[in-house]
């Protein structure tokens, strides 16, 4: 083996270089990325650009070995979230803000000519970020920020951020406020707030409950006079007769007490009068 | 330093002692034979495929025929591999390298992006499929047919959301969604369920943000809730050409911060009392009128007898309640009536 690599070394040799320039003149291109060929830095052309109307120049290109460099750079698109940024708002809160950020990268030669890569494309965006949230932010409620759109800011401050990222080739298509939550005094207050809002409720409801079996109370009786109305009424002497025997059975005749009362029956009551012989 | 050290010594034992118990072994299955396979392999520059390919069944006569006659080699005396059985063994890898990344099956519902060096060339549905080998052509593949479930956050734990009426809530949902668009999916979209997530939440929370507390608490919004936050979801998704429809957004944990758990725990203990007392009030009524009514029937049964034969009806009452009166308790006969009482079945003196 080793007398072969010997008698070929020259072979090998050229062999090796011969890869290393087919290698170095041939770039793969995916479909989700842009490619900047650069001529010793200077930007020479872009493959598979990105184009609205989805014209795909990827596959394989390619460019001259070793003094043609290719930057591959993300075509579809990016988002990042920039986490917890103090803004104060416009009723006094302090407010931790996440900011969730969607863009593409549209001119790649711009980007770059300024950044190099894209590595430093999220940071570059995230540092231009907290001056234009106090701005758009600032004027505005607690709640207001935290709505759908929050309350306009959100556009807007695409279009800020737009503004800033055009210079570096880069479009925001999209820029929404994610979390936002107050701050640690502001949660403490918050959490007071709601702690006596709803240790408020609680009462309230038990409240509601004693007024109601109040109105069950007073509804009970009507009804029930009603009903008893509908019958007794029609002989009221009647009833009145009914009505005192049922009363006797109830009190008298209770198969559970302890101690049932001794009746006394006088001799000459009217109940004996028949056993008087009267 | 001692720390290192540490560190290292059962990593170097796991080595020595993961090592003996495999080594007889292979010792005894392939004999001699597997330290020239390792030198060809290393020879042939393929050091990193060699445990794939002690691994990898091949049904294929060319390799069982190159098992076969490393076996017999070893028969020979073992002298190491000859140049022309470097080559066999390299074919094989080579060809089972070609068949399993160029012969493709897809399932129902599945599709699948051809991506030639890099570009798209066509795309794929169910059945068998012939690829050039890796890395010419490669698949992206995915099945279309199934709902991703995507839960936010993607971790337990509480997630505060802010309310209109500037309280917190504990909000915990889950977005089912399905590729719709293979291509723009892949192409538009390459942080998929990661940037799918981060707009869900954020789309949820704004729609929490809309509503007061309650609404979003006691559950009577959360229907509309779940709909709003999807749909605006859709459209943006739409907006980005991502290929990705939202099929819904479930809430799937809705709950008061924790530090307020006890507050809360109070308005439960009294909405459960007002239920107790509620439901014990509604017996109460049902049984007060019950009384009511079956003492009005029994009025009314009575009342009944007593229209068609009034003396004796009312003689025979009164004589029937005293009697089972008397009978249920001690009687003493003695004393005397306090007053000469009008007969008990007459009417009063006023009728």
């Amino acid at each position: 083996m080793s007398a072969v690599i010997q008698a070929n070394r020259a072979l090998l040799f050229f062999l090796t270089l011969a890869v290393l320039v087919a290698l170095s003149s041939v770039v793969v291109v995916q479909e989700n990325e842009q490619v900047v060929i650069e001529r010793l830095g200077q930007p020479v052309r872009v493959v598979n650009r990105f184009s609205p109307d989805g014209a795909s120049g990827a596959g394989v290109v390619l460019k001259l070995p070793f003094i043609e460099q290719a930057v591959h750079l993300n075509r579809g698109l990016k988002g990042y979230s920039a986490g917890a940024q103090k803004v104060r708002s416009a009723d006094g809160q302090d407010l931790l803000v996440d900011t969730d950020v969607t863009y593409r990268i549209i001119d790649p030669v711009r980007l770059v000519g300024r950044l190099g890569s894209a590595d430093k494309l999220d940071r570059e965006l995230a540092q231009a970020l907290p001056a234009m949230l106090g701005a758009r932010l600032g004027p505005l409620s607690a709640a207001a920020i935290a709505l759908p759109g929050n309350g306009g800011a959100a556009q807007l401050l695409r279009g800020d951020l737009d503004t800033r990222a055009r210079d570096l080739g880069v479009q925001v298509i999209d820029l929404r406020i994610g979390r936002v939550m107050p701050g640690e005094a502001a949660l403490q207050m918050t959490y007071e707030i709601m702690q006596a809002r709803h240790l408020r409720e609680a009462d309230e409801i038990a409240a509601r409950q004693i007024a109601s079996a109040r109105r069950t109370r007073a509804e009970v009786a009507a009804e029930a006079a009603a009903i008893m109305q509908d019958s007794a009424g029609k002989d009221p002497e009647f009833y009145d007769f009914f009505r005192a025997l049922r009363s006797y059975t109830y009190v008298f005749e209770n198969p559970d007490a302890k101690n049932p009362p001794t009746i006394v029956i006088p001799p000459n009551s009217s109940y004996l009068r028949h056993f008087n012989g009267q | 330093m001692d720390a290192n050290d540490h560190n290292r010594r059962p990593e170097a034992l796991r080595m020595t002692t993961g090592k003996s118990p495999w080594d007889p072994g292979d010792a005894e299955k392939t004999g001699e034979d597997i330290p020239p396979v390792d030198a060809a392999v290393q020879a042939s520059g393929l050091e990193p495929r060699n445990p794939w390919l002690n691994q990898e069944p091949d049904p294929r006569p060319r390799r069982s025929a190159n098992i076969d006659d490393i076996f017999r080699q070893r028969g020979g005396g073992g002298a190491g591999l000859r140049p022309r059985w470097i080559g066999v063994i390299v074919g094989a890898i080579l060809a089972a390298w070609v068949a399993a990344s160029s012969v493709h099956v897809l399932e129902r519902n599945e599709k699948a992006l051809v991506m030639t060096m890099g570009r798209n060339t066509a795309v794929i549905g169910a059945g068998l499929h012939f690829t050039l080998p890796w890395p010419l052509q490669t698949l992206i593949r995915r099945d279309l047919g199934s709902d991703v479930l995507t839960q936010v956050p993607e971790k337990d734990g509480e997630t505060l959301m802010p309310t209109r009426d500037g309280e917190l809530i504990d909000v915990g949902f889950q977005v089912r969604w399905q590729v719709t668009d293979l291509k723009a999916f892949a192409f538009n979209l390459p942080e998929g369920e990661a940037a799918i997530r981060r707009l869900a939440d954020a789309q949820v929370r704004a729609a929490v943000a809309e509503q007061p507390f309650a609404a979003t608490f006691d559950g009577d919004q959360r229907g509309q809730l779940q709909l709003k936050a999807a749909q605006r979801m859709q459209k943006v998704l739409d907006s980005w050409h991502s290929g990705v429809k939202v099929n819904s957004i479930e809430l799937v944990r809705v709950a008061p911060p924790a530090k307020l758990a006890d507050a809360f725990q109070k308005i439960t203990k009294a909405r459960e009392e007002a239920r107790r007392q509620h439901d014990n009030d509604e017996a109460w009524r049902q049984q007060e009128l019950g009384n009511a009514r079956s003492e009005a029937a029994e009025f009314e049964e009575v009342y009944a007898q007593y229209k068609i034969a009034p003396a004796v009806t009312r003689t025979r009452v009164y004589y029937e309640t005293i009697e089972r009166i008397l009978r249920a308790n001690p009687v003493t006969i003695g004393g005397t009536a306090p007053v000469n009482a009008p007969p008990p079945t007459s009417k009063p003196a006023g009728q």
